[in-house]
């Protein structure tokens, strides 16, 4: 079961890192529940939590929102997914989780995060780590959209 | 001035190493995690460490440094997204010096290690 008052700090945390890091400010759209494991993004940065609370947070996002956040955090230009840009997208995944693990160890939530994994290629799939429902939080940032997709909650 | 900055990702330390370059320093060895760190030490004077990293994370490596006379007053600097207070805490016992939480500016970053290197 998926609280949504957990949903706000991984939100609050996406938008200070790519704020912080890569100098750019998207704006949030309506959050949904995901259906199927299909990711609409190009390339996923995907990290496990673990602990008292339990779950995984990915961002997926187009290639082209991949090199701009790139190009904003390293200030080189890349038109391609290499290994750069994957690692690029890997340590936003860390930033996401670990503001959001900041924020929630504040309400007395303890968790663990993970060595972020990376997957690239279209219509590829995300594998959460709880059965339960995964919200997604769709951006828009110049005129595209990438999204956030979290599912996480609270060992019985 | 030798600084080791070790990081598992490649683009943090790349972020990293360009603020050094802008402060100047442009003697910076790499290392992705702990134990490649512990490797790289001949003659460095600051150490940036993350802290959640493969093979040996940062904490432990902290610790490694601090268990050896060497490198009792070595300034250390944690780039971490673990930001909670406990692990702040957790930091400081292990030894480090000072603690920048990610995301950062490129300003923090320079505050702190003009700070740890009393600049």
């Amino acid at each position: 079961m998926l609280n949504v008052e957990f949903i706000n700090p991984f939100i609050a945390a996406t938008l200070q890192a790519l704020e912080v890091m890569a100098s750019t400010r998207p704006q949030r759209g309506t959050p949904f529940v995901k259906t199927g494991q299909v990711a609409k993004g190009d390339i996923s940065g995907v990290i496990g939590l673990a602990g008292e609370a339990t779950g995984s947070v990915a961002v997926t996002l187009p290639a082209a929102i991949a090199f701009r956040i790139y190009e904003g955090m390293v200030g080189e230009r890349v038109t391609a997914l290499t290994e750069d840009v994957r690692d690029a997208v890997g340590e936003l995944a860390n930033m996401i989780a670990g503001g959001a693990k900041a924020a929630l160890s504040k309400d007395g939530y303890r968790f663990r995060i993970a060595i972020p994994s990376i997957v690239v290629g279209k219509d590829h799939t995300i594998e959460h780590r709880t059965k339960g429902p995964c919200l997604v939080v769709p951006f828009l940032l110049d005129g595209e959209t990438f999204w956030l997709e979290v599912s996480f909650s609270l060992e019985s | 001035m030798k600084i080791l900055t070790v990081d598992d990702s490649s683009t943090m330390r790349r972020i990293i190493k360009n603020t050094l370059s802008r402060l100047g320093y442009t003697d910076v060895v790499e290392a992705e995690h702990g134990i490649d760190a512990l490797a790289r030490m001949a003659g460095v004077e600051l150490v940036l460490t993350d802290w959640n990293m493969p093979e040996m994370d940062g904490l432990t490596f902290v610790k490694a440094l601090r268990a050896n006379p060497t490198y009792a007053d070595l300034p250390i600097i944690m780039v971490t997204t673990e930001a909670a207070k406990k692990e702040i805490l957790e930091a400081i016992k292990a030894g480090v010096t000072d603690y920048v939480v990610k995301p950062f500016t490129p300003e923090t970053l320079k505050e702190k290690i003009q700070k740890v290197l009393g600049g």
